[in-house]
């Protein structure tokens, strides 16, 4: 049962992945940065933790979404950091079209149009 | 590829590092915070989560390459081998047997037979076999034959005539036949070829010194007094003297000068590769005055002293060969009636030492079969233990399964355990081939009764050969792949839960697996039991050979061999000279009869000669043909020849010349079947003046002199030991025309032979200081007949109880398997309320049932075999009871044995703990 650790607020595994790409998108990160943006960003919602980041990272990475390197830090610490490929890039925009598909389809059926002739 | 361990340490490192910086960072912010240094580090660990379990299934990530899958399979393999040290080294050992015997067999053979030999294209070299009328073979030709076959045939590029020689390093020895086989003290032999000037050209021999024989060391005889040595004997007796060439060598006492030294790979046409060579033309300095056609070869049509062989020409074929070959045959038979009885030549091939044709053939079948069937008794062991064995693993394999472990790891983990097992019996095997050919080998051939300087010409190359072990590797690792495969399969198969709740191991195992297994059970008996009937039946052979009726009685009986040495040799003299020491030895203490004879006891089959016998028609075709023998009166009593009618000749009759003979019973029952044969007339071929024993059919012109038959002997064997002469004349010594006639003294002694044996010499000397005299028991001739059956016994011998080891094990080892895994099942109905007894009858049974199919099987694979090895067994019915009886009660109570040990255990097992059992 290889699924892979799956972090508390039952998102999908692709979502994860979605999630870090498009946060790499914004720049080159190390894994604590990303999970303090994607915290930020969501407005706190979204708490990913590290039992399900360094997983995805190191995933992604086999699938050369993502690459990474050791350099030292402002405060002189050395870190890893990811940053995304070129066919990373390329799986984001794919994922984000998907993505907009789906929520577009699942906001048709939550949302369904007013019945005509009712006032 | 860096080794994949390294990376995957490097891999941990960054983790490990990455992790550090993670919580470096989260310890930062908080102190950015406010929070002081210590707490915000605990808060930053905890916030993290556990970071054992992070990096968990952060490794998971990585996955393994099949590489580094591979080395945890092989890891964990050999940690499951070392832990059943009992299963794997029975496994290792089974293959190390089969595969180990089965190269060091084949190897042997593949050098006699399959091995082309290093010649220059040695396809196209034949050799010559002549066939006589009758269709005897005769592989000896005259000089003059020979050179009527070169200059006269088209078909070769080159004919070479040889022999082998035999002779003394250093001064010529005592004696005027020294039998090689006996080593006089202090004497250093050398074993050579004298050859035709154009041996090395024709064979296309390199030199690594000097070089061949030249075309005028040919022509005339005596002249050139020159030698080539073998490189192995000029490396072991002259230390690679790089001087060599020039030197000088005596050889029988004859000075030779060294011309070259052969190349390093080059070793003639037989196994036992000449130390030297010598051109032929020096013949009459290499053997004796007294000896085989002693300068008569040269002049003589009919004195056979050559072998022969030669080179086909480029786009002959041998069929072509042989023809034109058997024609100039022809020619030769119609211009020289009486000396040539050669009706043609037949080809054989000299590209392999011994070339396999239809007489060999049943000598060499069984011991490639028994082979063979070694190898398969090995690979059902090992399968069988293997597919017992994963049997127990079933719980394992379940619970992996369980855990996540895919099918096809699982598979590949349980095949990679059967591979590292093959591969380790295949080590071992490859081991114990070597040690078979560099220790058992030598032991064997020392056994033998020939002397050491021939057996260290034996120049065989005996590596293990590497494509017989590759074969028999391969098989034993696909053997280990199938059984390895099948439970593994089986096992993996997605039924977890019956599986974890180890019922698989009680009522519920597969039908077609037990079924296997028994099956795999029953052919292991079958081969071994078959394999062991062969054995049997060999030793047997060799029990009946020993004791076998030659008729003749050799204890106490020694022959001597006796000659002129001097040039001038006469011989009327030569005869006069032999009497005189028979005389001389009939006074010496001791001594109860001394005789005289043309042939040796026990030294090859008897001469043959032609004969008429008066009233009935002579056949143009198939002429009357009987062996024979001339003695002297006492040689009855000296051999133990029994009479059985009439009366021996007598020294009157001798001195008087009558026409007497004594022929044996088998003769008289074969020309005069119901008849009494005493009384009646021969005529004898051999006794005609001028003429040679054989005669050419068609020139019966003369009536052959006539003898009257006045007494009847005792069968005997008096030439090979396996076969019976099946007509025997012993003609008085007066009849004989022949001048070799008489020329063995045999001597009979009261007790030890060995004291007078010492006197011979000196009793020689005093009769004629050039008379030389060599004793020989007669008792020796027969060993040596028998040692090649004694070495085929042993050699079977050994065979059958390497089979029988193996065998055992495995029987061993799967029934006690089978019984132990119904353990449960024993403890179950002894609960139940069964007798102990009953339990152990049913374990019984099922094994009897097995032994029984396994039995008759391999009975009938023995009968298979005694019908190929009928070449061989003299005497012996094929269906020896012995060896068939025996042989079989003796494994059925091996195989009953190994079930009832192990059902016993089974049963005194407390019930209780039957039941839990797993």
């Amino acid at each position: 049962m290889k699924r892979g650790y799956e972090n508390r607020i039952e998102l999908l595994q692709g979502t994860l992945d979605l999630l870090i790409l498009q946060t790499l998108q914004w720049g080159a990160q190390h894994g604590y940065g990303m999970s303090q943006a994607i915290r930020a960003r969501s407005g706190e919602v979204l708490q990913v933790d590290t039992g399900s980041l360094y997983p995805a990272l190191h995933r992604l990475e086999r699938k050369k979404w993502i690459g990474s390197e050791w350099t030292v830090s402002d405060n002189n610490q050395r870190v890893k950091i990811y940053r995304l490929t070129t066919a990373g890039k390329k799986h984001l925009a794919a994922e984000r079209s998907n993505w907009e598909k789906l929520s577009a389809a699942m906001a048709g059926i939550l949302n369904p149009p007013e019945p005509e002739g009712e006032v | 590829m860096k080794f994949p361990w390294l990376r995957r340490a490097q891999r941990e490192a960054e983790l490990e590092a990455e992790i550090q910086s993670h919580l470096d960072l989260a310890t930062r912010d908080r102190m950015e915070r406010g929070e002081a240094p210590e707490q915000a580090r605990e808060s930053a660990r905890r916030e993290f989560g556990n970071v054992g379990l992070v990096k968990e299934v952060t490794r998971e990530m990585w996955g393994w390459t099949s590489l580094e899958r591979l080395l945890q399979d092989l890891r964990f393999g050999a940690r499951v081998l070392l832990k059943n040290p009992g299963f794997t080294l029975i496994a290792v050992l089974t293959l190390a047997l089969g595969l180990g015997v089965n190269t060091a067999l084949f190897t042997v053979f593949d050098a006699f037979v399959l091995k082309p030999l290093p010649l220059k294209d040695p396809d196209r070299i034949v050799k010559l076999h002549g066939r006589l009328r009758e269709g005897e073979r005769y592989r000896l030709f005259s000089y003059l034959d020979y050179l009527d076959y070169r200059d006269r045939n088209n078909v070769l590029e080159g004919l070479v005539a040889w022999n082998k020689l035999a002779g003394t390093l250093g001064e010529r020895p005592i004696g005027p036949r020294d039998d090689p086989f006996i080593i006089a003290g202090g004497q250093e032999y050398v074993f050579g070829q004298i050859v035709s000037a154009n041996y090395f050209s024709v064979l296309g021999a390199e030199m690594a010194l000097g070089r061949g024989f030249l075309p005028e060391e040919d022509r005339t005889p005596g002249t050139h007094p020159v030698i080539v040595l073998s490189y192995g004997f000029w490396q072991r007796r002259y230390g690679s003297d790089a001087a060599i060439v020039g030197k000088t060598i005596k050889v029988s006492g004859q000075p030779y000068t060294v011309v070259g030294v052969a190349a390093r790979e080059f070793i003639g046409t037989e196994p036992d590769a000449p130390s030297c060579w010598i051109p032929l033309m020096m013949r009459d300095q290499l053997s004796q005055a007294g000896e085989w056609q002693h300068k008569r070869w040269l002049t003589e049509r009919n004195a056979d002293a050559f072998v022969l062989f030669g080179r086909l020409k480029p786009g002959v074929s041998r069929e072509q060969a042989q023809a034109e070959l058997s024609g100039i045959a022809g020619q030769l038979a119609r211009a020289y009636p009486e000396r040539n009885r050669k009706a043609r030549v037949t080809l054989s091939g000299a590209a392999t030492f011994i070339e396999i044709n239809e007489e060999l053939m049943p000598l060499v079948a069984p011991l490639l079969v028994a082979v063979g069937l070694i190898l398969m008794i090995a690979c059902a062991n090992v399968t069988n233990l293997l597919l017992a064995r994963a049997a127990t693993r079933q719980k394992e394999i379940a619970v992996r399964l369980a855990l996540g472990a895919s099918r096809g790891r699982v598979i590949r983990q349980l095949v990679t355990e059967s591979v590292l097992l093959s591969a380790l019996g295949g080590l071992a095997g490859w081991l114990m081939a070597r040690w078979t050919l560099s220790l058992v080998y030598p032991m064997v051939m020392a056994r033998l009764p020939i002397p050491r300087a021939l057996i260290e010409s034996f120049a065989l190359n005996l590596d293990p050969d590497y494509r017989i072990f590759g074969f028999a590797l391969l098989v034993s690792v696909s053997a280990g792949v199938v059984a390895g495969l099948a439970p593994a399969l089986q096992a993996s198969r997605p039924n977890m839960t019956s599986a974890l709740k180890d019922e698989g191991s009680t009522f519920g195992s597969r039908l077609s697996q037990s079924r296997l297994r028994n099956g795999l059970v029953v052919m292991q008996i079958a081969v071994c039991l078959t394999l062991l009937i062969g054995a049997g039946l060999l030793v047997r052979n060799l029990q009946k050979v020993q004791t076998i009726e030659t008729g003749l009685d050799t204890t106490n009986v020694f022959t001597i061999s006796a000659g002129l040495q001097s040039p001038q040799k006469d011989d009327t003299r030569e005869g006069e000279t032999r009497r005189q020491l028979a005389t001389r030895l009939r006074t010496l203490p001791g001594v109860k009869a001394v005789s005289q004879a043309g042939r040796q006891p026990l030294s090859g089959r008897p001469n043959s000669t032609h004969i008429t016998l008066p009233g009935r028609a002579p056949q143009t075709d198939r002429p009357l043909q009987a062996l024979y023998n001339v003695v002297s009166p006492e040689y009855f009593v000296t051999v133990g020849i029994q009479l059985t009618r009439g009366r021996f000749f007598t020294e009157q009759d001798i001195r008087a010349n009558t026409p007497v003979i004594v022929i044996s019973e088998a003769t008289a029952r074969r020309f005069w079947p119901n008849e009494e044969a005493i009384g009646k007339l021969i005529g004898i071929a051999a006794a005609a003046p001028d003429k040679p024993a054989s005669a050419a059919a068609n020139d019966l012109s003369s009536p052959l002199p006539q003898f009257e038959v006045v007494g009847l002997a005792r069968d005997t064997r008096s030439g090979w030991v396996w076969e019976k002469d099946d007509t025997l004349l012993y003609l008085p010594l007066s009849a004989a025309v022949r001048p070799r006639a008489g020329e063995y003294l045999l001597v009979r002694t009261e007790g030890d032979p060995q004291s007078v044996m010492t006197k011979v010499r000196d009793e020689a000397l005093a009769v004629d200081p050039n008379l030389s005299a060599v004793p020989r028991l007669v008792n020796d001739s027969l060993a040596f007949q028998l040692a090649p059956f004694r070495a085929l016994a042993q050699l079977s011998g050994v065979l059958g109880i390497l089979a029988l080891f193996v065998a055992v094990i495995g029987l061993y080892g799967v029934m006690s398997f089978l019984v132990n895994q119904r353990t449960r099942e024993f403890g179950i109905r002894i609960a139940l309320g069964a007798q102990r007894t009953e339990v152990m009858r049913l374990v019984f049974v099922q094994g009897l049932r097995l032994t029984g199919f396994g039995v008759v099987l391999g009975l009938l694979g023995g009968a298979a075999i005694s019908r190929l090895l009928m070449a061989v067994l003299i005497d012996l019915s094929p269906f020896d009871p012995l060896a068939f009886g025996g042989v079989a009660l003796l494994l059925a109570l091996v195989a009953l044995l190994a079930c009832w040990i192990p059902a016993r255990r089974a049963t005194t097992v407390d019930p209780v703990a039957a039941l839990r059992h797993e």
